[in-house]
């Protein structure tokens, strides 16, 4: 019992870890904020049902070509809508709303697209259940938390290996200093944007078979992974996906142990009294207005 | 009237003050002057109270006050203008001078829904004594501008009016002349000599040594955090060390 | 003297515009409870504006409030037996509550992060209010919350409604007017023009931003009781995150810090909500055009262009008279 509830908690943990990420990049690069990465994970999950249930490709095929569209969307919006509005001035709070009217189109068109009914993906495996040491586990959790796994570890890769993704922490720390050293500063900052709705996407293809592809799906995982990104330090990679999994573990036990009704309200709890103690979060980035 | 006994100021690994003393006799025009980056803005955001001290003690009227943010200090007496000008650029000139009033004022919100008697004859003597600073700044003519379409010289004196807006013992002037011609150079220092003879105490920074020199009763000066010389005017001009630290920073420039 | 009488003439002129209006308006039953819903949201979006349009602090919440002074008001009425005047009041309170504890951590927070907490505000009182069966009767809502009645006349009908609201609407206006012109008013515009400076000159910044969480909390609040004894019907779907979006969008829409921004903000985007009935599928997407087309095309909202069309009519002004001289 307590080794599945562990597993749940990892699983659910390093979605919100690997959503908040992107909100962690994204501000990083750009110190701009998006409330979008709920409905981009909403997207992502109606597009893998697509490709895979109707289109009947390959489950790994569908999450790649979702991965592809949502880096391109995210691209999308970074490039044309964030910098036409920065280069008009516009103040932070109206980016935020911004994303917010995006996240609203997004779900306006997710329910003309696919209704507003829950769809549910074919089983991807046979069993619906595997022994691990004895344990049994819904092998769609295993397949979740192991993408889960690869992504962080293939995203820290691209991002301490990769040319591009030295570029692109150079670009976050200073930006005269990289563009003067030929960094294309404007393209690191789109793919910012475009990593970010990517891997909420792509974690929506993962997460669609555990439960169910519908409209609000992405809203509170966003908020929570949001939470999670601001408890593990905002703008820090890796305290992202630390913060995301306490979350995950902070709302799993408490639905084990507490109380099933209230865990979104705790956790939104949590959430505040984090910001009021501790208000640079666990791995210390400025948030105050000294 | 202002005394700095062994301040210090460490950021990190850099000391940007180091063990100053310095007193401000009360009722003189005290000159900060110093090469580029010698500390004397981060001095003056120590007495404003932007920052607190790593060491070493502030006294205005012999009560200490280093450590206490800076509407406290405004409420004490010390009002300060900004070296990169920080006025409230959507409110216009009057209404920037009448923010400066705030710590001489009481009304709070239940009395301004309200309407009381207390607040509206409050209101009436804050605006006339607005008008009163603005006319002496010379700004009469634009109290109903937006702040931010003034041109650099008024609002470098708006800055100063909405100070003595406070009434304050003490005023500290960042850098005032910065970016005026000659002409407003020479207004400004009668200026200040005319604030001083009200009997505030006034505390300068400034760049152009020939204001200083010639409004100035007392002067410091500062080089890497640490003072190097103090006395009169002629002193100074004199001072072989003062000379050379400016030396060295044109070499650097 | 000058001021006092502007005041009155503004507030004449717009008086005599609502009247003809709203005399059209209130033949029609119907017609008379957009009119409702209208002041009920100047009243929700002024409080927004004291918050973010005056002081410069952003709350995307505001829906927390608007759910705080509905659900207060209705309980007391019901289970306490209050009258639904004083009801109103002690709602307005309570929300006021809630905004100074909201404001003691976000009065130090900057805009992202603020953006934030207010946002898991709005979700915390949004679940509680969904999840809390015994005490709000849950996503089932509440029915047959009492009608106002002051000195024993009951404001039953849409019609008598609105006057009630309209009334509360003005007390609103001149309280906006008066705190936005006198020394708390001005610590608040100092503060979202130049939080330091502000400072420096006296102001006790987090005492002000408190201050200003409190007065726009109780606004919201009472807007959201006044809403309850409206409809007699209120259920958590009104109090969603969307909710506070669109009292973000009125305001921006209408145009922030003015005292008749959001009461265009307010009519244009409940007018064009009950046109497009209909359509309600489309809804979001036309929240979303509006707030895209205040972010491209109207920076400083409708009363932005108005400000903008008199300084160039101004400008043409004394261009003509600088060419006749």
């Amino acid at each position: 019992m307590l080794v599945q509830l562990m597993i749940g908690a990892l699983m659910i943990g390093s979605v919100y870890g690997l959503v908040g990420l992107g909100y962690g990049m994204i501000y990083k690069a750009s110190g701009l904020m998006t409330l979008a990465q709920g409905d981009m994970l909403m997207i992502g999950a109606f597009l893998g049902l697509t490709f895979y249930k109707y289109l009947h490709l390959p489950f790994v095929v569908s999450l790649v070509f979702t991965m592809i569209i949502m880096f391109s969307l995210g691209l999308f919006i970074e490039r044309v809508l964030v910098t036409t509005l920065l280069e008009r001035g516009a103040q932070t709070v109206y980016i935020i709303l911004c994303t917010i009217s995006v996240a609203m189109v997004l779900q306006n068109i997710a329910m003309f697209a696919w209704g507003t009914n829950v769809k549910q993906f074919p089983p991807l495996f046979k069993k619906t259940t595997v022994d691990i040491f004895g344990y049994s586990v819904v092998p769609e959790n295993l397949l979740a938390l192991g993408v889960g796994i690869f992504c962080m570890l293939a995203l820290h890769f691209f991002m301490t290996k990769s040319k591009f993704g030295t570029s692109m922490r150079a670009a976050a720390q200073d930006e005269l200093a990289a563009s003067s050293l030929g960094i294309n500063v404007p393209l690191t900052k789109g793919a910012s944007w475009g990593i970010a709705s990517m891997l909420a996407g792509g974690i929506g293809v993962v997460v669609g078979p555990i439960f169910g592809v519908y409209l609000s799906m992405g809203a509170l995982i966003g908020q929570k992974a949001f939470a999670g990104a601001v408890v593990g330090g905002y703008g820090n990679m890796y305290g992202a996906i630390v913060g995301g999994i306490f979350f995950g573990f902070i709302e799993t036990l408490i639905s084990a142990f507490v109380t099933v009704t209230y865990k979104d309200f705790i956790s939104f709890a949590v959430l505040i009294i984090v910001m009021i103690i501790m208000p640079t979060g666990l791995f210390k980035e400025q948030v105050m207005d000294d | 009237m202002l005394k700095l006994e062994k301040v210090t100021i460490r950021f990190g690994g850099l000391t940007a003050v180091n063990e100053v003393d310095m007193e401000v006799p009360k009722g003189s025009i005290f000159g900060l002057i110093g090469p580029n980056g010698a500390g004397k803005t981060t001095l003056f955001n120590i007495i404003s109270g932007v920052y607190a001290p790593t060491s070493g003690r502030v006294l205005f009227e012999e009560k200490e006050i280093q450590g206490i943010p800076p509407y406290k200090v405004n409420k004490l007496g010390i009002a300060r203008t900004y070296q990169n000008i920080n006025l409230f650029k959507q409110m216009t000139v009057l209404e920037n001078v009448m923010v400066g009033c705030h710590t001489k004022t009481g009304a709070g919100l239940m009395s301004s829904i309200l309407r009381t008697r207390r607040q509206r004859a409050e209101e009436k003597s804050v605006r006339e004594k607005c008008l009163d600073i603005l006319h002496f700044m010379q700004l009469d003519s634009k109290i109903d501008f937006k702040s931010r379409n003034l041109s650099y010289g008024e609002q470098r004196r708006l800055e100063i009016a909405r100070a003595l807006a406070s009434e304050p013992k003490l005023l500290l002037l960042d850098e005032p002349a910065a970016g005026m011609n000659g002409r407003e150079k020479e207004e400004l220092s009668e200026t200040i000599r005319r604030i001083n003879e009200k009997g505030v105490t006034v505390l300068l920074v400034e760049h152009d040594m020939k204001l200083v020199m010639n409004v100035t009763h007392i002067i410091c000066v500062l080089n890497y955090g640490k003072k190097i010389a103090f006395g009169e005017p002629a002193d100074i001009q004199q001072n072989q060390e003062v000379i050379a630290a400016y030396l060295g920073d044109t070499r650097n420039d | 003297m000058l001021n006092r009488l502007k005041e009155k003439k503004g507030l004449l002129i717009a008086l005599a515009i609502i009247t003809v209006v709203c005399g059209l308006m209130l033949k029609e039953r119907y017609l008379a409870l957009v009119l409702c819903f209208v002041c009920i949201n100047i009243i929700a979006v002024t409080g927004l504006d004291i918050l973010f349009g005056y002081t410069g602090q952003v709350s995307f919440g505001h829906a927390g409030y608007y759910a705080i002074g509905s659900y207060t008001s209705a309980l007391l009425t019901l289970r306490l037996n209050l009258p639904p005047a004083l009801a109103v009041i002690i709602a307005g309170f309570v929300s006021m509550l809630f905004g100074v504890i909201i404001a003691f951590p976000a009065a130090k927070l900057v805009k992202h992060f603020l953006s934030l907490l207010t946002i898991a505000f709005g979700q915390m009182v949004y679940i509680f209010i969904a999840v809390t069966v015994p005490l709000t009767n849950g996503t089932s809502g509440i029915v047959g919350i009492p009608h106002i009645s002051i000195f024993g006349y009951t404001f039953s009908t849409n019609q008598s409604n609105f006057f009630l609201l309209l009334g509360v609407v003005i007390l609103v206006f001149i309280a906006k007017k008066r705190i936005v012109d006198s020394r708390v008013g001005r610590a608040f515009i100092a503060i979202r023009e130049n939080p330091h400076a502000a400072n420096g000159m006296g102001i006790n910044v987090r005492y002000y931003k408190i201050l200003a969480f409190a007065v726009s909390a109780f606004l919201t609040g009472i807007a959201g009781a006044l809403y309850a004894h409206l409809m007699g019907f209120i259920s958590p779907d009104t109090f969603t995150a969307s909710q506070s979006t669109l009292f973000m969008t009125m305001l921006l829409f209408g145009g922030i810090g003015s005292l008749v921004g959001p009461a265009i903000g307010s009519a244009i985007l409940v007018a064009t909500t009950e046109l497009m009935q209909s359509f309600v599928s489309y809804q979001m997407l036309i929240y979303a055009i509006f707030i895209l087309i205040v972010l491209f095309y109207l920076p400083n909202g409708v009363v932005g262009i108005i400000e903008s069309l008199k300084e160039s009519s101004r400008k043409q002004h004394t261009d003509k008279a600088v060419n006749n001289a």
